[in-house]
């Protein structure tokens, strides 16, 4: 069967995310926690083969790869109802335990020693499939593990599997409060240099707007990891939808997002996801309507990525897709985007065709919903670019006093200059000023060596 | 008859009349008598309105008192043990008698008026009846008893009696031959089978007139029995042949005239003068059987040459008369000649069989057709034959009632009987319900409901039967899913397993190869065991191959349909082939430029290194992504707006669908629908035709693509040996790696890689223009079109405005004014 993912959990916020997604998933798919097709699920046309295989005893295994340094969320999930759910020769504990200090250098060396074992697994996992699509990659860019040797594992994946897409879901660190990680902005940065170079395809996950939702939109006082956790594994789950639920359109990663990425630089997605609702919350039931559902998501406040209104760029939508689930009766899909047209609600490019593109899915039967309609934003916008250019003043910042370095000149890839955090804030700078071009019409005539 | 019984009555009689006239001359009271005797005797001239014997025996129960009435019923039983024939006549005599004279005054005692048709002038009875037999002049006048009994012998008896002339008895003689349609000795027949008075005979005016009023009796009669030996003669079939039993039926009461007349003539033959027979006692006594028998001919004139249901047609149009003795009149003969029809009705809608060997019923089959085509061919309405009291929705659901039992049989091969209630209530109800429910028009009536009761019940069961053991949802589901690409990823998969196949000529194709590919695409997609029977009615086609083309230009899916959901799929499985073609080339497109993307996406990655490159990767990148576009949008209005929106309105038909015509229409619906929508029908022609144009540039950036891709790899592999060779060369042999003659080969090769990306590049600027041209002119031809979601698609595909901002003809299509005007005309093709 065609169109496999192969999922990399990296680090201890990709691992935790990672575990939501697939519990999200086996509830969809009507998997038990140990991997088992429940009762009700068996006649599904659902496709659980992008995902999961089966064993030889007919258990669902995810295809995943739980990767970390050190072993408390693995730990964790060792311990859950899921436990039994992972391959276990799929998760791999780095032997000393010691994690990667949230040092970018050092979680990118470990990787580098481990790669032969982390092959492995990933070959073994690759022939296994009959035709590999890509790779998802969870992690965070702040941290040491996710970063470090997610930013390994990006070139890595890049320079020996070439021709499969590599989709990363990646978080970014919360702006609100002040991290207990003071080399972020560094690690950040470098991560964000292989974001750009090796990944096609990378869904931002910004805390700091989720934080925002959990606290505004879903009035939770402190939001614990798993609240956040479960709005992130909504986001992953929904913008796979169409992959696990075949209709007409957008079966495949490329279809998904072949339409959304015009150049292989302007890769990084904004998502949007309404109604929220928590658990606790399930009596405030909304009216829901496509045109509702897809006027919200163009509304700012439901975005998931916080974005700082930058009043000198023009900024605009690249291209957006909407996967709106539930009842929906195609013929409203075409008043609301008529509506949103003469509104002007969205801003497109001026430089190449652009819409807002809807694919209708499926839900799941195994989930009951209290709305009738729901919908996810996929959206290229250029003013994501407002994201790097703060994480390019931090590091600037950091880097002006030289500050905290010392942890980095101790690996290898620093010990004798500091080169590559240069060449990162280049590429990420670069990256900044390609999507500031994307805002003007003449986008087709920029190239990155010119200087504006 | 006994000796005393008649004496009795005469003697009864006698007194009556002594009583009545009073003291008078015994001729005169003699004279009252025998007239008395022969309107008794006689059944004519009484009450049109036929009495019950026993209603009028209680209604002279009721107006004596109890001892009397106990008398009279035994009175009245001995009258019934003795053979006096017209006990009724004599008991409504005695009943009338008995009333007083203002009652007798309202009473419908009617004697029709003589001396009103011996006024009116007519040379030929002939010409006179066919003016005549209109129904308001055949109207019958009241004539007052008390002027009836006036007129005996105080007033001016003279009148009726005394009429002095020899060729009376003869003109009578004549006359009552001429009833019975034969030629006399002074009544001639004429060429229209009328009569004529012999020229030579001299008669008075007024005994002509009269003569030749009562002669179109004859006329008439002789009318009647040349139609019906008409229609007797050959096999005109059961209907014709009860017409002609139910007309003699009626023409018996008529012969039952003659006869006493004749009689009466034989009786009073002698010489005395005074009780024989006149013209005027004809007429009298002719009065009923003369509108009779006008009516019976104005049937048969109408009837003449037709049969089955068009006669009964016939008939019914007399039956809307306001008379109600014609209306009865009317209604027996409906009844026998419905019947025959009725028959094969009720045998029609109950077993499905057609027993109409003389093709009189309004429905008709076609022996030679069978299979798919024959719930659509194989039995019709026959239009002539439909009687006019069935509506045509009636015929139709009686066609369909029994067309579905056949259909079950035939084509479902269900030999189950029909259960169930409904059956129940319409076999007993086939029995009570009687020939006459039949023609009326009630539309409550039992005969009505049972026929709903019927049409219901087999009509349920076909759906049923199709739904359940036939599976059509899932047949349409798997229509859906694979020749309307509704599981796109098998679509998918099976294109990528093609392309080989595909790309090859379209004569070295071999459909055995196809069909195992489909097979594996279809094994390796499918998520439900259930749905085997509809993978394994999907097949390939091939299209006659021409030359220059491709496995592409000739492949298509299709799906087998047999049985009963063939009679439904099959009629638009060229459609379906069409559609599936259509959408099929925009997946492909769509397939392609995935596959561009994906080469460049990666390829980028690589080429890092090579700056030359990107200009030529930026081109690229942004007509893929405009094409990407396009297709991506069209797909989704092909795919969503139209096949998801019309299945929508389908599967809402479908769930209401009450029988297979029901799921038919609904279904061809759908088919025209989609087929409107995805530009396949008349009036997309052109749009369709340029659509391929559109698509054209993408085959060609696709070409242009993978040589750029081989190209530049291959410049890449050259460099990095290049590098590797300086590298591993300095590193071993400590000398330099680099010959001037690598260093000229390396030089030529990279000018040479430069000029193709010269003229790569022109070649994509030109590819960008053509494929930008074509879709402004195609945005411009949507925009212009009639159909108003053509036109929100041009909106659709720009929905950034950036071709109205580099096109400006564009703009004027989306004007309010124009818009407006296009609106307009569009209500108006409304």
């Amino acid at each position: 069967m065609p169109c496999e993912m192969i999922t990399l959990q990296l680090g201890q916020c990709g691992n935790q995310i990672g575990f939501e997604f697939w519990k999200r998933l086996c509830a969809e798919h009507g998997i038990s926690p140990e991997g088992i097709l429940e009762d009700y699920a068996t006649e599904g046309t659902d496709r659980k083969d992008v995902f999961f295989y089966q064993s030889d005893d007919e258990h669902y295994i995810p295809r995943a790869v739980l990767l970390d340094l050190e072993p408390r969320v693995i730990h964790t999930i060792m311990n859950s109802p899921y436990s039994k759910l992972y391959n276990p020769e799929n998760i791999y504990l780095s032997k000393h335990g010691g994690g990667a200090g949230n040092n970018w250098a050092s979680g990118y060396h470990q990787g580098e020693k481990l790669q032969e074992e982390i092959f492995d697994i990933l070959d073994r996992e690759a022939d296994g499939s009959d035709s590999l699509e890509g790779f998802v990659l969870c992690h965070s860019i702040a941290g040491g593990t996710g970063s470090g040797m997610g930013s390994f594992m990006l070139e890595s994946l890049a320079d020996r599997f070439p021709k499969k897409l590599i989709e990363t879901y990646s978080v970014f660190p919360n702006q609100d409060e002040i991290s207990d990680v003071v080399v972020q902005p560094y690690n950040s940065l470098l991560t964000l240099k292989r974001l750009t170079q090796c990944a096609d395809c990378v869904v931002v996950l910004d805390n700091t707007a989720l934080n925002r939702i959990a606290t505004d939109r879903l009035h939770i006082q402190n939001p614990s990891f798993t609240q956040i956790n479960k709005l992130v594994s909504t986001i992953m789950s929904v913008s796979t939808t169409t992959l696990r639920y075949p209709s007409y359109m957008n079966n495949d990663l490329v279809g998904l997002i072949a339409p959304l990425i015009p150049t292989p630089r302007l890769h990084f997605l904004m998502t949007g996801y309404t109604p929220l609702t928590t658990d606790q919350e399930g009596a405030s039931v909304r009216k829901t309507s496509v045109l509702d559902v897809m006027r919200r998501l163009l509304q700012p406040k439901n975005m998931m990525v916080s974005t700082a209104v930058d009043r000198n760029a023009a900024h605009c939508y690249i291209s957006i897709l909407n996967i709106i689930q539930g009842e929906v009766d195609p013929t409203q899909v075409h008043k609301s985007l008529q509506r949103i047209r003469e509104r002007k609600l969205a801003q497109f490019i001026p430089w190449g065709p652009a819409s807002i593109q809807v694919a209708l899915s499926r839900k799941s039967p195994y989930i009951q919903s209290t709305h009738r309609v729901s919908g996810l934003m996929l959206a290229n916008h250029t003013n994501i670019s407002s994201l790097f250019d703060r994480a390019l003043q931090q590091y600037d910042k950091l880097r002006k006093r030289e500050a905290f370095l010392e942890q980095f000149r101790k690996e290898k890839m620093f010990e004798d200059n500091l080169d590559e955090l240069d060449n990162s804030r280049e590429v990420v700078d670069c990256l900044v000023k390609e999507y500031q071009a994307a805002t003007r019409s003449d986008y087709l005539t920029w190239s990155p060596n010119k200087t504006d | 008859m006994s000796a005393t019984e008649p004496e009795n009555v005469s003697d009864l009689l006698l007194k009556l009349v002594a009583s009545v006239c009073g003291d008078q001359k015994p001729e005169v009271l003699q004279k009252c008598m025998r007239f008395s005797l022969s309107l008794l005797s006689s059944t004519q001239g009484v009450d049109p309105l036929r009495e019950d014997e026993t209603m009028v025996a209680n209604q002279i129960k009721s107006k004596l008192s109890e001892q009397d009435g106990a008398l009279f019923d035994e009175l009245h039983n001995n009258l019934k043990d003795g053979d006096l024939r017209n006990r009724l006549g004599a008991l409504s005599f005695l009943l009338r008698m008995s009333q007083n004279k203002d009652k007798v005054l309202e009473d419908n005692f009617t004697f029709p008026e003589m001396r009103l048709g011996l006024n009116l002038a007519a040379a030929s009875t002939s010409g006179y009846s066919s003016q005549t037999h209109s129904s308001h002049q055949a109207q019958v006048v009241t004539f007052t008893p008390s002027e009836a009994t006036m007129l005996g012998p105080s007033s001016n008896p003279s009148r009726i009696f005394d009429e002095d002339t020899t060729s009376e008895n003869i003109l009578v003689q004549d006359l009552i031959y001429s009833f019975q349609g034969i030629e006399g000795k002074v009544l001639k027949l004429d060429t229209n089978y009328g009569f004529q008075l012999d020229p030579k005979i001299k008669i008075t005016h007024p005994q002509k007139q009269a003569v030749l009023r009562l002669s179109e009796l004859g006329y008439l009669y002789n009318t009647i029995q040349r139609g019906l030996s008409r229609m007797s003669t050959g096999s005109n079939g059961r209907v014709s042949d009860s017409f002609v039993a139910a007309m003699h039926q009626e023409l018996s009461e008529y012969y039952r005239f003659i006869a006493n007349a004749q009689e009466e003539v034989n009786r009073v033959r002698d010489p005395s003068g005074i009780d024989r027979i006149t013209l005027s006692h004809l007429h009298v006594w002719a009065y009923d059987p003369l509108e009779t028998l006008k009516w019976l001919a104005s049937i048969v004139r109408a009837c003449i040459g037709l049969n089955g249901g068009a006669l009964a047609s016939a008939i019914y149009a007399f039956s809307h008369h306001g008379d109600p003795r014609v209306k009865k009149l009317i209604k027996r003969i409906l009844e026998s000649v419905s019947e025959p029809l009725y028959n094969m009705l009720l045998r029609w809608i109950t077993d499905g069989e057609l027993d109409d060997p003389y093709k009189e019923f309004f429905i008709e089959s076609c022996a030679e057709v069978a299979g798919e085509r024959m719930w659509h061919e194989k039995y019709q309405v026959r239009d002539s034959m439909v009687p006019s009291f069935i509506s045509r929705s009636q015929a139709k659901k009686i066609l369909c009632t029994g067309k579905s039992i056949n259909f079950l049989r035939e084509v479902c091969k269900d030999f189950s009987p029909l259960q169930g209630h409904d059956t129940e209530i319409f076999r007993d109800s086939s029995k009570k319900i009687g020939v006459e429910a039949f023609f009326d028009s009630d539309p409550d009536g039992p005969l009505q409901m049972m026929m709903d009761a019927a049409y219901k019940e087999t009509s349920t069961r076909v759906v049923e039967i199709l739904l359940k053991q036939y599976q059509l949802m899932d047949h349409l589901q798997g229509i859906k899913g694979y020749l309307l690409l509704g599981q796109g990823h098998f679509v998918q998969h099976l294109m990528h397993l093609l392309e080989p196949e595909l790309a090859k000529p379209a004569n070295s194709l071999y459909p055995h190869n196809i069909s195992s590919i489909l097979e594996s695409a279809v094994r390796a997609t499918c998520t439900k065991l259930d749905d085997l029977d509809v993978q394994k009615r999907l097949d390939v086609r091939l299209l006659a191959p021409s030359e220059n083309e491709t496995g592409w230009d000739i492949f298509a899916l299709d799906y087998n349909v047999d049985g009963p959901i063939g009679t439904i799929l099959e009629p638009s499985r060229q459609t379906y082939q069409a559609v599936f073609f259509s959408l099929w080339r925009a997946k492909r497109m769509e397939s392609i430029l995935s596959a561009i993307w994906k080469q460049q996406i990666t390829s980028a990655k690589m080429f890092r290194k090579m700056p030359e490159l990107l200009p030529i990767q930026k081109y690229i990148h942004l007509i893929t992504s405009s094409m990407v576009h396009l297709v991506h949008q069209m797909q989704y209005y092909f795919l969503f707006e139209v096949i998801e929106c019309s299945w929508d309105i389908f599967t809402k038909h479908l769930g209401q669908a009450a029988s297979l015509d029901d799921i038919i229409s609904a279904h061809t619906n759908f088919i025209n629908s989609v087929k409107r929508g995805t530009l396949l029908d008349e009036q997309s022609q052109e749009l369709m035709h340029h659509l391929r144009t559109v698509y054209n540039p993408i085959l060609e950036l696709q070409l242009l693509e993978e040589t750029f891709l081989a190209r530049a790899s291959a410049e890449y592999e050259a460099r990095t040996v290049s590098e590797k060779f300086i590298e591993e060369g300095s590193e071993n042999q400590k000398q330099w790696g680099r010959s001037k003659n690598k260093d000229s080969e390396a030089a030529d090769r990279r000018s040479a890689f430069l000029k193709y990306l010269s003229t790569t590049s022109m070649k994509l600027k030109l590819l960008s223009r053509t494929y930008q041209d074509r879709v402004k002119k195609f945005l411009l031809m949507l925009a212009s079109a009639e159909d108003v979601s053509l036109q929100l698609l041009s909106v659709r595909l720009d929905f950034n405005e950036y071709y109205i901002s580099k096109d400006s003809r564009l703009v004027a299509p989306l004007t309010y004014q124009h818009r407006r005007q296009s609106d307009q005309s569009f209500i108006a093709d409304k």
